[in-house]
C-alpha cells in the first residue's frame, strides 16, 4: 500500500484566506483523521458499503450504529475533471491559484471525492490519469486531502 | 381517474426581465415588485379577481435574494392573500414544476379550486458573495477546494459526456445558437442578438470545459401560474386552458450505483417515462420540448433521458435536426433561461409558461406550427457527486374547450 503520511511543503500560514469547512459532530471525525494524514470515511457494515460525505445513517439501509470510519488507500483515478478559470462566489484569495485543477476522483475502494489535483500542468490532465492523496495542512486544525498523479 | 388529465392552467404570467443595469435604462425592482406585478398578469390572464384568490390556494416558490427560511408567509402579507392553502416549493430549478404538481393535487383532491403559484427573483440586486445560502456539502466539501458554485459543478457533468459519447463544443454550440435564435423572436427575452459559432467558441471558458455560453444568464423577473380542475377550467377559460396530460416527478435519482453513478444520467429518465406513460404518448408525438436549461449539456442529456434519442446521441441529434422553433424539434422556443434569462428560483417557471403560450398559439414569430403536445421539465439542486437531485417532467395538451 502506497505511504499517504508523506506531506508537501504546505501551504500553512496565520492568515490562510480560503474558504474552510465547518466542523460539526458529524464531520469532525473526518477532519481529525486528515489533520493525522489519514483518509478515512464512512463505511456502513451493515450492509458493506462506503459512505461518503458524512452521513448521519447510512443512506442505503438506514443503519444509524453500524457506521464505523475507515482507511482507505488515497489511491484513486480521475473520474472527470475542471480547470478553474474564474473565482465566482468563493473566496477571492482562490485568484492566485488560477488556472487549477479539480478532479472528481474515484477512490479505488470505491466512493468519488472532489478534490484538487496538483503538481502538474493543467494541460497534462485526463480522465483515467491514476491519482494519489496527499494532505495540505492549510491551518492548525485543517488538512485539505488532495491528489497528485502517481 | 388519475392526475393525469385532471387538471389545467388557466392563466399565466410573466414579466418582462432586468438585468438592472440602470445605467443602461433597466429597471432596478425589488422582489416584492416582480411577486405583484407576476400575480397581477396571471390573475388578468386568467380573467380572475385578486379577491377570488381568498380561500383558495397560493403557491411560492422559494426566493434566494434576499431570503427569508419563513418566505410564503411574507409573500402573501406583502400581497394581501388570504388562502385556505399555502403551498411552497424550494427545489431550486423545479419551483414552477413542484408547485404545479402540488396545485393539482390539491385541485383534484378537492380542498381548493384554484392555486396560485409565483415565483420571482432578483438574483442582480445582489453583489455580496455568499449572500445566498447554500448546501453543507458544497461549503464542508466542495468550497474549501475551490469549487465555484454550479458551473464548476456542471463542467465534470459535461466533461464526463464529452469523454464518454464524444460529445463536441460545436455540438453544445448548437444549442445555444439554435435558442438564441429563437430568442431573437421572444421580445421578452434578454439575450436578442444572434450568437455566431465562432463567438461561442471563442467565449471564455469559466470552469473549464464549461464556456460562457454554454451557461444561463442570470435576470430579475417574477412568472405565475393558475391552476384548476379541467372541469372548472372548460367552464370559466373555454379555448385557453391548457390541460395537464401527464406529470411525474423522480428524486435523487441514480444511475447504476448510488457511490459510482453515471454522472450523464438525469432523473429524468425516469420522470419521463412516468409522464408520458400518465399522458398516453410516446415520443412521436411531441410537438416541441422545453428542457430546463441552465446549461447547453443539460439540454442534451434532456433530449436523451426523455428518450427523443438513444443515449449518447444528443449531441449528434441538435446536428441532424433543427431544434429553432420553427425546426422540425424545437427546442426552448422562447430562448430559454440561456438567452432569455434566468430569474434564479423562479427560473423554471419559464419552460412552463412558454408551453402554455405555445399550445395557446400565442407565441408570435416563435409559435410551432401546429402545436399539439408539449413537454417541458425541471431540475433543482446539483448534488455532491452525481447531477440533479429534483427532477420532474410534465406533458400539456392542447387548450380545451
Amino acid at each position: 500500500m502506497p505511504d499517504q503520511e508523506e506531506s508537501v511543503a504546505s501551504s500553512q500560514s496565520t492568515s490562510y484566506a480560503k474558504f474552510l469547512p465547518e466542523l460539526s459532530s458529524l464531520t469532525k471525525p473526518f477532519w481529525e483523521y486528515c489533520e493525522k494524514h489519514e483518509l478515512r470515511m464512512q463505511y456502513c457494515a451493515k450492509c458493506s458499503q462506503w459512505i461518503w460525505y458524512p452521513k448521519a445513517w447510512c443512506p442505503s439501509c438506514g443503519d444509524r450504529k453500524s457506521i464505523e470510519w475507515r482507511k482507505l488507500s488515497g489511491v484513486g483515478t480521475i473520474y472527470s475533471f475542471t480547470i478553474i478559470r474564474q473565482v465566482i462566489d468563493n473566496s477571492p484569495a482562490f485568484q492566485a491559484d488560477i488556472p487549477f485543477i479539480i478532479g472528481l476522483i474515484e477512490l479505488e475502494e470505491g466512493p468519488r471525492i472532489y478534490s484538487n489535483v496538483t503538481g502538474t500542468p493543467i494541460d497534462s490532465v485526463s480522465i483515467g490519469d491514476r491519482v494519489m492523496v496527499y494532505f495540505d495542512d492549510v491551518t492548525q486544525e485543517i488538512s485539505l486531502p488532495k491528489f497528485r498523479k502517481y | 381517474m388519475g392526475l393525469g388529465k385532471s387538471f389545467a392552467i388557466i392563466g399565466y404570467g410573466e414579466t418582462p426581465v432586468s438585468r438592472a443595469r440602470v445605467d443602461k435604462g433597466e429597471a432596478r425592482l425589488s422582489v416584492e415588485e416582480y411577486f405583484a406585478w407576476a400575480s397581477e398578469l396571471a390573475l388578468k390572464d386568467a380573467g380572475l379577481e385578486k379577491r377570488e384568490i381568498d380561500g383558495q390556494g397560493v403557491g411560492i416558490a422559494g426566493c434566494a435574494f434576499p431570503h427569508a427560511e419563513i418566505w410564503s408567509a411574507e409573500v402573501i402579507q406583502n400581497l394581501g392573500f388570504r388562502p385556505k392553502l399555502l403551498l411552497r416549493s424550494d427545489h431550486g430549478g423545479m419551483c414552477g414544476a413542484s408547485l404545479l404538481l402540488q396545485a393539482g393535487i390539491a385541485v383534484y383532491s378537492g380542498v381548493v379550486d384554484y392555486v396560485l403559484c409565483v415565483g420571482a427573483d432578483t438574483p442582480m440586486n445582489i453583489s455580496t458573495p455568499g449572500a445566498v445560502r447554500t448546501w453543507r456539502y458544497e461549503n464542508d466539501f466542495q468550497k474549501p477546494f475551490g469549487m465555484m458554485g454550479p458551473n464548476s459543478q456542471f463542467a465534470f457533468i459535461q466533461r464526463r459526456h464529452m469523454h464518454q459519447f464524444g460529445t463536441t463544443p460545436e455540438q453544445l454550440g448548437r444549442v445555444a445558437i439554435s435558442q438564441r435564435n429563437n430568442a431573437t423572436k421572444n421580445p421578452n427575452a434578454y439575450l436578442k442578438t444572434p450568437l455566431t459559432m465562432e463567438q461561442y467558441l471563442s467565449s471564455r471558458l469559466i470552469a473549464d470545459p464549461i464556456r460562457l455560453y454554454d451557461a444561463c444568464i442570470p435576470v430579475n423577473g417574477g412568472l405565475a401560474f393558475i391552476v384548476t380542475t379541467l372541469e372548472k377550467a372548460k367552464r370559466i377559460a373555454p379555448g385557453k386552458a391548457v390541460p395537464i396530460l401527464g406529470i411525474a416527478e423522480s428524486d435523487n435519482y441514480f444511475h447504476d450505483s448510488n457511490i459510482r453513478p453515471d454522472i450523464t444520467y438525469l432523473g429524468v429518465t425516469e420522470s419521463s417515462r412516468m409522464a408520458f406513460e400518465m399522458a398516453r404518448i410516446k415520443q412521436e408525438d411531441v410537438s416541441f420540448f422545453q428542457p430546463y436549461d441552465d446549461y447547453t449539456i443539460a439540454v442534451i442529456m434532456q433530449i436523451e433521458d426523455a428518450g427523443f434519442c438513444e443515449k449518447g446521441k444528443g449531441g449528434r441529434f441538435v446536428e441532424e435536426h433543427n431544434i429553432e422553433a420553427s425546426g422540425d424539434f424545437p427546442i426552448n422556443t422562447g430562448g430559454g433561461q440561456l438567452s432569455s434569462g434566468q430569474p434564479a428560483m423562479a427560473g423554471g417557471f419559464v419552460h412552463i409558461v412558454e408551453s402554455v403560450r405555445q399550445l395557446r398559439g400565442e407565441g408570435g414569430e416563435r409559435q410551432v406550427k401546429d402545436a399539439r403536445i408539449g413537454v417541458a421539465t425541471g431540475l433543482g439542486a446539483i448534488s455532491y457527486g452525481n447531477n440533479l437531485t429534483n427532477t420532474m417532467t410534465i406533458v400539456f395538451g392542447r387548450p380545451v374547450d
